[in-house]
Formats: structure tokens, C-alpha cells, sequence
């Protein structure tokens, strides 16, 4: 009997975190950094505290924390993020689309870097090299960020302390239904861990495009 | 009286022609051989910089003048210079990429001297004035053929494009403030470049032209060849503000092109400005991406 449940606490270990993530439903690591990472939800503020380590979310694979729910069709992400620990430029709170946890997996984010970079990012096939557009960079702060999707498009929007949001662009993308959204964080670095606040999370489905199928 | 009024008409009419033409002449020689940009720079700024001399012959048997400056490794950056630059517009990249170890090529395409050749053509014979020079990069011992990178501002970026869809030796390409097709932008910069109304004299101007130079500009559309160059990698730079060539013509090229892509969108409102409006976060970034392309 304790081997069995040993058996089964190892096994836990090993699988996703699943546990009161709000509005989503997962936690684990994506391309198994050095530095385990974990998030935090408080029911009562609707706050998420995200940890997350890893070389990046860039390149031909990735290495972050990731937050997620399984959703198909149009839907809205929004959320306000603040980086809570100090560390390199690069690191990253992001808004992400992904296909699957596979560390090379297609994905489209909207991520802020600390050092204030927006940039929507995008590895349109599964090990393919990851694009950017970097837009000018607006310095740290605190920052609204708003992602949607409907049909093949995406829609980003960024507001910072407090402005109103303003839309960055759109970009297209096949990621297709059902896919994993939700929440990243990078420290840019295997030996440190970044820790990002996401407080306002919203999720909102929206009804399907005419014409449009995912 | 009605044959008075017809002459009138008539001589009126061949009258608008002529001024016409000889307007749409003066804009063409404007544009064929824009006045030289003068830079408050020059090689004596940079005494780290110590260039060899060099002349290439293209296969039109045009010599074109350039320096080449050895770098700690045998990896090469060529810089392509705009509508009327010379070398020295690239000076202070050069600086930085040969601090950072890369060996820097900078050259005069045509119709710049010491450089031969007549006409400036907005890329049409500029992407066969670099591809002669990667051509003669590519013999010199002290250059890995494998690691030949291009950079280019303004219609050096559009050459570079160009090139590199042409050429396979590009094995990586920094696009700065080019444009995504010439058409699109000679209206958008005709009066800022040839000091004339873009019409009537825009499509007169550019008709005298390609008959002088014997070219056909409305076909030089870096946006319709720049996915050829994947899956060598890309960046493209492009000042938000940018009146000259607006920043849309990154977005298509950018839109256009192939994985592995990046877009870097500055906060600028002047046209092949970035190194100076960011010049610490363009040396970061432009250095990055050639030691991770050609290292």
C-alpha cells in the first residue's frame, strides 16, 4: 500500500501541476529548465504569481513556465503583468497560443520583456526557428496587455501604468482548434528564476467568425 | 476663326507637351544622379578603422571603389548604402561590427565616384553592383564564403534583399529602412527627392528615366523575391516615423518574408536613422544577429 501510494505521489510529480488555477487549468514547466518553475492563484484577489526559469521562449525550442487551459474557436485573453524580481533584459511575461507542450511546439505570444520590449513572437511550424516583431521599447512598468483571436487572425493590444489600450498590430496564424492558452513566464537564463504578477485575467469566448473554421 | 482657336488649342496643347517633357527630363536626371549626401563623418573619424583599398569589376564592367577592413575572423559584413550615399554613410556600422570582430566590406555602387558607372537606379543594377562584390569577397582567402552577411540602408536595403534572393552566399541579411517596392515608393518620395509634384511628373519622370537608363524601376519589388531568403535569417529594422520610405514598406517586406524573421520597429521619425536614434540597443541587436548568422 505505501509503495502504491508512493508510486502515485511520484507519479504527480512527474505530470502537470493541476490544482485552483482560476481561469485556467495547468502548470508545468515547457522544455524542462533546470530551475523548476510554479505559479501561485489567490481566489481571493483573482492574482496569479507565475515563476518560471528557462533559456527562452525563442529559437528552434523553449524553456518557460507555463499556465494553461485547452480552448477552440475566437476568445479574448486579457491581463495586467508586473515582473516582481529583478534580472535580465530579455526575460519575459507573455500572453501565449500553443499548440501543444512540446518544447518546439508552434505558438504565437504577446510578450512584454523586462526591460519594457513589446513584441509579438511566432514559430509558425513544430522546430521552426521563432520570428518577432520588437516594438519600440517603452521601459519597465506595469502592463496591460489583450490578445484575440478570431479565425486565423490575432489581435494584440498594450497599454502601460494605467493608459489605455492602444492595438499593436495583428498577425495571422494556422495554429487551428482545440490549442493551449494561457500564461508564460522566462527568465532568459537557466540559473535564475523570474516571478511575474498577472492580476485582471480575463478569458472570454466569442462567438465563432462566419465562414471560419478551427 | 475657327482655325485660329484650333491652333490655339493645338499650340497650347504641344506647348503643356514640351514643358512636360523637359520637366520630366530635369526630374529624371534628378533622379538618376541625386546630389551626394554630405555626413559630418568621414574615414579620418575613425582611426581604428584602417581600410585596404579596393576596385571590383562588375560584369557590366563597371569598377566600383570600396574598402574592405580584415576582421578578427573570417566572417565578412558587406554594408550597402542608400539613394545617394557613398561608403561613408556605413562608417560608423562598420566600426562597431569590426569591433565586434566581423570583417567589414563597404563599398561606392555605380554612379558614385571614385566609383564608376552613370546612372543611380534604385536598385535595378545596385543588387548586380553586390553581387560582384560578394562574388569578390568570396575569393579572398581571409573570408569564409559560408559567412558573408549583408546589411544595407534605405536602397542598400532593398539591394540586399534583392541580392541575397539572387544569391545563396548571403547567408545573412539586415534590411534598414528599405523599401517593399519601387513603384509604391518613388510616389510616396517624389516631390521630398525630385522637388516636383508627384503628378503630372511622377509617370513622366520615371518613363524619361528607364528610357535613359535602360531600366524598367517598377519592377525592382524587394517585397515579391524576399521570401527566397529564408531559411537564412533576416532582420529588418525600420523607424516608426519614417516619411521618406513610411515604415509599411517593412511591414510587407517583413509580411512577405520566411521564417526565421524579425521585425524591429524603432522609435525614430527620420528615414536610416536607427543606429543614431538607438544606436547602444541597433549595435546590441545587429551584432547579435550576425554572430548568431554567421559567427
Amino acid at each position: 500500500m505505501r509503495e502504491l501510494l508512493l508510486t502515485c505521489l511520484l507519479a504527480a510529480s512527474v505530470f502537470a501541476q493541476t490544482g485552483n488555477f482560476g481561469s485556467f487549468t495547468n502548470s508545468d514547466d515547457v522544455g524542462a529548465p533546470p530551475l523548476k518553475g510554479a505559479a501561485e492563484f489567490d481566489a481571493s484577489t483573482g492574482q496569479y504569481k507565475i515563476t518560471g526559469s528557462g533559456a527562452d521562449i525563442w529559437a528552434k525550442a523553449d524553456q518557460f513556465h507555463y499556465v494553461w487551459r485547452e480552448m477552440s474557436g475566437n476568445f479574448a485573453v486579457t491581463t495586467t503583468a508586473k515582473f516582481l524580481t529583478e534580472g535580465i533584459g530579455h526575460r519575459k511575461a507573455v500572453i501565449m497560443l500553443r499548440k501543444s507542450l512540446d518544447t518546439d511546439s508552434p505558438f504565437v505570444h504577446l510578450a512584454i520583456h523586462g526591460d519594457g520590449t513589446p513584441a509579438v513572437q511566432f514559430r509558425n511550424t513544430k522546430a521552426d526557428n521563432t520570428n518577432t516583431v520588437d516594438f519600440p521599447i517603452e521601459g519597465p512598468g506595469t502592463w496591460k496587455l489583450k490578445l484575440v483571436r478570431q479565425g486565423s487572425t490575432i489581435t494584440v493590444w498594450l497599454a502601460k501604468d494605467g493608459a489605455p489600450l492602444r492595438e499593436l498590430g495583428h498577425t495571422t496564424n494556422q495554429l487551428g482548434s482545440p490549442i493551449l492558452v494561457g500564461l508564460g513566464v522566462a527568465s532568459h537564463t537557466q540559473e535564475a528564476v523570474s516571478t511575474v504578477l498577472f492580476s485582471d485575467v480575463s478569458l472570454e469566448q466569442l462567438p465563432a467568425t462566419a465562414g471560419t473554421r478551427q | 476663326m475657327k482655325k485660329v482657336v484650333l491652333s490655339c488649342v493645338l499650340g497650347l496643347f504641344f506647348f503643356s507637351l514640351a514643358v512636360l517633357g523637359v520637366i520630366g527630363w530635369v526630374g529624371s536626371e534628378r533622379a538618376l544622379h541625386p546630389a551626394y549626401r554630405q555626413y559630418e563623418w568621414s574615414l579620418a573619424t575613425y582611426p581604428d578603422l584602417r581600410p585596404e583599398h579596393i576596385q571590383v569589376r562588375t560584369g557590366d564592367k563597371v569598377l566600383l571603389d570600396g574598402r574592405f577592413f580584415r576582421g578578427d575572423r573570417s566572417s565578412l559584413v558587406i554594408l550597402a548604402s542608400g539613394y545617394g550615399d557613398t561608403q561613408d554613410q556605413m562608417l560608423s556600422i562598420a566600426e562597431f561590427l569590426h569591433q565586434a570582430g566581423f570583417g567589414v566590406l563597404t563599398y561606392n555602387s555605380r554612379a558614385r565616384v571614385p566609383s564608376g558607372g552613370e546612372y543611380v537606379t534604385l536598385g535595378v543594377f545596385e543588387q548586380q553592383d553586390l553581387l560582384s562584390i560578394v562574388g569578390y569577397a568570396a575569393g579572398r582567402t581571409d573570408v569564409d564564403v559560408n559567412r558573408i552577411g549583408v546589411l544595407g540602408i534605405s536602397m542598400g536595403g532593398a539591394t540586399a534583399v534583392l541580392g541575397a534572393a539572387e544569391d545563396k552566399r548571403i547567408s545573412a541579411v539586415v534590411d534598414d529602412s528599405g523599401f517593399s517596392d519601387a513603384p509604391r515608393v518613388i510616389a510616396a518620395s517624389f516631390e521630398k527627392f525630385i522637388h516636383l509634384p508627384a503628378f503630372p511628373f511622377a509617370p513622366v519622370t520615371i518613363a524619361i528615366a528607364n528610357s535613359r537608363a535602360g531600366i524598367d524601376v517598377n519592377r525592382v519589388r524587394p517585397m515579391d523575391v524576399i521570401s527566397k531568403i529564408s531559411p537564412r535569417p533576416l532582420l529588418v529594422i525600420h523607424e516608426t516615423g519614417d516619411s521618406v520610405v513610411p515604415v509599411d514598406n517593412s511591414l510587407r517586406n517583413f509580411a512577405a518574408a520566411r521564417s526565421p524573421k524579425e521585425l524591429w520597429l524603432v522609435p525614430g521619425k527620420e528615414h536610416g536613422k536607427a543606429h543614431t536614434v538607438a544606436k547602444s540597443e541597433y549595435e546590441n541587436r545587429v551584432t547579435k544577429f550576425f554572430e548568431a548568422a554567421i559567427h
